[in-house]
């Protein structure tokens, strides 16, 4: 590990850094414009930005484990006698158990009859229509139906044999005028977020540790969304709170390797050394603790992964795939991009940012500690 | 460097670390242990974890976005739609709703691209949907009529209501007028004494009392509601009085929890065994100063738990528990950062206190700077985002002060006892000499 970390050179061997990472860009970038060319939407995504219908049908107690496919392929059987199926397949979600019995959750994206896309509330109001038109003590209705199955697994003398209140249909609508609106205000939002922090770390360190710092961001993001584009996994809301988690986790990252460099600089010994050089030292200073940040963040999410359930991953698998480009961003993008800059810039004009910030430090009269 | 700190005995260190050990573990339980008590087990004490609220898309419950009807106005009149006007009408929105029992509900202003300010309601737990869409969506003109029908004042003329009794201990509703109308209501009262005068919501009769004297104090009673619960009812309509402005779309929706029970069961679990693995982790690499990092930690999710389920507008989400996660990563983080820079300080060869003191200050610039970064990003979208987006602003906000307390007063309190106790020892600091691994 110390021969290792003696000779690691992450600005020399900037190209072969960056390659994975371009990499699996480019082929987000592939999968997401051939998806888009073959109709299926640039990105898998769900219901909270499509906008659509929800169709909820909780069931009480009773309902046996082995009975509850069942369960679900009846109510997706009624979907498709509603027509309310026809383009988007119907997204099953299953909510888990709920005051002792379940929940199923079906979403329905959007419903194109004849070549029109119909509206969300059209579909819900179709939903209801029908739910109303079979009625619970009809044999076609879906209560109904959901009941017989549930009441399969009970005799007549349990007590809640005869309650037929204990299968609900709850439908329910998401807009998608107001999903766009919302998820367009909180990407508008993140930015100025974004905008804000880059000021701060302009004002505390200088402008090209600011600029970095948001291209790891940028990465870090881009990696996370190009993953679920070409793993196809399905993007909804949570997405967004991933999102910014990894923006926070990526900035801190950033900021505590270009502490380094700050308080590197300010060594007389190190002054008047490369940026190439001060940027290797600053990463091989923060390694071990880069790495053991991003090992326990990992131990909290992977429990998390593994037990919470589908609302959950929803958020915890994008957040994985964002540690692990947030880990390799602080490590090879962000400091290397600094170095590079100041490189390129010193050899042009003989000074550069932080060299001048360092000297207006290093004029101001010392403080008597 | 100075060594200012007086240093403490090792039997006073010890006491100190068992109070203080005694301390967290009594808080822990309080924390996450519910247990029935008084005779029989007829109370329950929820535990602290137990009593954070959690917000709709974990609990279920009904959701409304109100936009004010913009058609028949003019630009200016929009642009005139003050922030006061929206907080005065989220005020009595959120009065009706906690009149009714909703005190969870979430009544907040939503910022979008159309530049019309929305109002978003949020109620958990709802039974009947319809009953509350009716509550909010009322547009309430507040009228208090003459019998031939002239308007003495509105709405706008009561400072308040409340429950009262009048002098026989009745159910009764008092009523604060604003000066203005105080003087059309003396007026009015001395010219109709004996005579009815009549309240009206939306141009529905609420109560039409008699005036039994001229009232020429801003403060009156009508007696004569039916029951106490009758009263309070008035009291309330009358005090929440009109919404200045109309709204055009109010688009109810119901939602169901988007995570049933037993996921949340197993999401406690998860992070239980997240947290487990984390002070394993401290544990074995970073040996006694991680055995100061754990005991910060469990003070830390102590305190953030607390501060969750006390402070009112707290609610957890599930982007709340991305807030979390990420919170507590920065609070270990802090802990790495300030025991990777102990051990930089000690392979140079100053004494482990020495490199103590310079790891803690040498941190300390790094995780000040990282935090208060975190508190800028989550100030800009807490004012900035909507609710989910809030949900998650909060809990960083809260998660990164408690870090950084307890970073900075915890861990360093537990080092100094630890040092009190065993002055050196590179096995248990896991520390060692060395050259510099990277000149």
């Amino acid at each position: 590990m110390n021969n290792w970390l003696k000779n690691l050179k992450v600005v020399e061997k900037h190209r072969s850094f960056f390659v994975p990472s371009i990499v699996i860009l480019a082929l987000g970038l592939v999968f997401l414009v051939v998806n888009l060319l073959m109709g299926n939407g640039a990105l898998n995504l769900g219901i909270d930005f499509l906008g659509g219908s929800i169709l909820n049908v909780e069931i009480g107690p009773g309902l046996t484990e082995e009975n509850k496919d069942r369960v679900v392929d009846v109510a997706l059987e009624m979907l498709g006698e509603m027509e309310v199926t026809d383009i988007t397949p119907v997204q099953f979600t299953d909510v888990g158990e709920m005051n002792g019995g379940f929940t199923l959750r079906y979403a329905i994206p959007r419903v194109v009859e004849n070549g029109e896309t119909l509206d969300e509330l059209t579909v819900i109001k179709r939903i209801e229509d029908h739910l109303k038109a079979t009625g619970k003590e009809n044999e076609e209705s879906l209560q109904y139906r959901v009941l017989a199955i549930v009441n399969e697994g009970l005799t007549e003398s349990d007590d809640n044999y005869s309650d037929p209140t204990r299968v609900r249909v709850l439908p329910e609508t998401v807009s998608s005028l107001q999903s766009a609106a919302l998820v367009w205000g909180t990407v508008l939002t993140v930015v100025v977020s974004i905008l804000a922090m880059l000021i701060y770390i302009w004002f505390r360190f200088e402008i090209v540790s600011g600029v970095s710092a948001v291209v790891a961001i940028l990465h870090d993001v881009l990696i996370m969304t190009a993953v679920m584009a070409i793993l196809r996994v399905q993007i909804n809301s949570n997405f967004i709170a991933a999102a910014i988690t990894i923006v926070g986790i990526s900035i801190n990252n950033t900021i505590i390797v270009f502490d380094r460099v700050r308080e590197n600089l300010q060594k007389l010994s190190l002054s008047n050394k490369s940026p190439t050089f001060i940027i290797n030292l600053a990463v091989r200073e923060t390694l071990v603790r880069t790495f053991n940040t991003v090992i326990t963040t990992l131990f909290t999410v992977i429990p998390l992964t593994i037990l919470g359930g589908p609302a959950i991953q929803e958020f915890s698998i994008p957040i994985m795939v964002g540690l692990a480009a947030g880990l390799y961003s602080s490590l090879f993008i962000a400091p290397t991009g600094w170095a590079l800059y100041n490189e390129w810039k010193i050899k042009k004009t003989g000074s550069s940012e932080y060299l001048r910030k360092n000297k207006k430090i290093q004029e101001k009269p010392a403080k008597q500690a | 460097m100075k060594e200012s700190r007086k240093r403490m005995s090792k039997g006073k260190a010890i006491t100190v670390l068992v109070i203080l050990c005694v301390l967290i573990a009594a808080a822990s339980v309080l924390t996450f242990l519910p247990f029935d008590y008084g005779e029989d087990g007829i109370y329950r004490y929820k535990s602290v974890a137990g009593a954070i609220s959690l917000g709709i898309d974990l609990k279920g419950g009904v959701y409304v976005v109100m936009q004010p009807d913009t058609a028949e106005m003019t630009d200016e009149e929009i642009n005139a739609l003050s922030d006061s006007t929206i907080e005065g009408v989220i005020n009595i929105i959120r009065s009706r709703l906690a009149g009714k029992g909703y005190t969870e509900a979430t009544v907040v202003r939503q910022t979008d691209l159309s530049g019309v300010p929305k109002i978003r309601v949020e109620i958990p737990d709802v039974d009947n949907p319809e009953d509350v869409f009716d509550i909010i969506g009322r547009s309430a003109v507040l009228e208090f009529r003459r019998p031939d029908g002239t308007i003495i004042f509105t709405g706008s003329g009561i400072e308040d209501a409340y429950l009262a009794s009048d002098q026989d201990n009745q159910p009764a509703v008092g009523v604060t007028l604003k000066s203005a109308a105080q003087k059309a209501f003396a007026e009015a009262t001395e010219q109709l004494v004996g005579q009815a005068i009549s309240i009206y919501l939306d141009d529905e009769l609420l109560s039409s009392p008699n005036v039994q004297s001229t009232i020429t104090d801003k403060r009156f009673i009508i007696t004569g509601s039916a029951s106490w619960e009758d009263a309070n009812d008035t009291a309330m309509l009358i005090k929440s009085g009109s919404l200045p402005i109309k709204f055009a779309q109010i688009e109810p929706r119901t939602l169901s929890s988007q995570l049933g029970q037993d996921a949340i069961d197993m999401g406690l679990i998860a992070g239980a065994i997240g947290i487990g693995l984390v002070f394993l982790f401290m544990g074995i690499y970073y040996k006694g100063f991680g055995l100061c990092a754990n005991l910060a930690l469990i003070v830390f999710i102590v305190l953030l738990l607390f501060l969750m389920s006390q402070l009112p507008w707290v609610q957890l989400t599930l982007p709340g528990i991305a807030g979390v996660v990420l919170s507590i990563g920065m609070a270990v983080d802090a802990n790495v950062i300030i025991f990777e820079r102990i051990r930089d300080e000690y392979r140079s060869g100053k004494t482990l206190r020495a490199s103590i003191d310079t790891g803690f200050k040498r941190a300390m610039a790094a995780i000040f700077d990282s935090n208060l970064t975190q508190i800028i990003s989550a100030v800009v979208l807490y004012f900035l985002g909507s609710g989910a987006i809030q949900g998650f602003a909060i809990t960083v906000f809260i998660g990164v002060l408690v870090s950084f307390f307890t970073c900075l007063i915890v861990t360093n309190t537990f080092i100094r006892l630890f040092l009190a106790i065993k002055e050196s020892g590179d096995r248990f600091y896991g520390i060692k000499r060395g050259e510099e691994v990277y000149e």
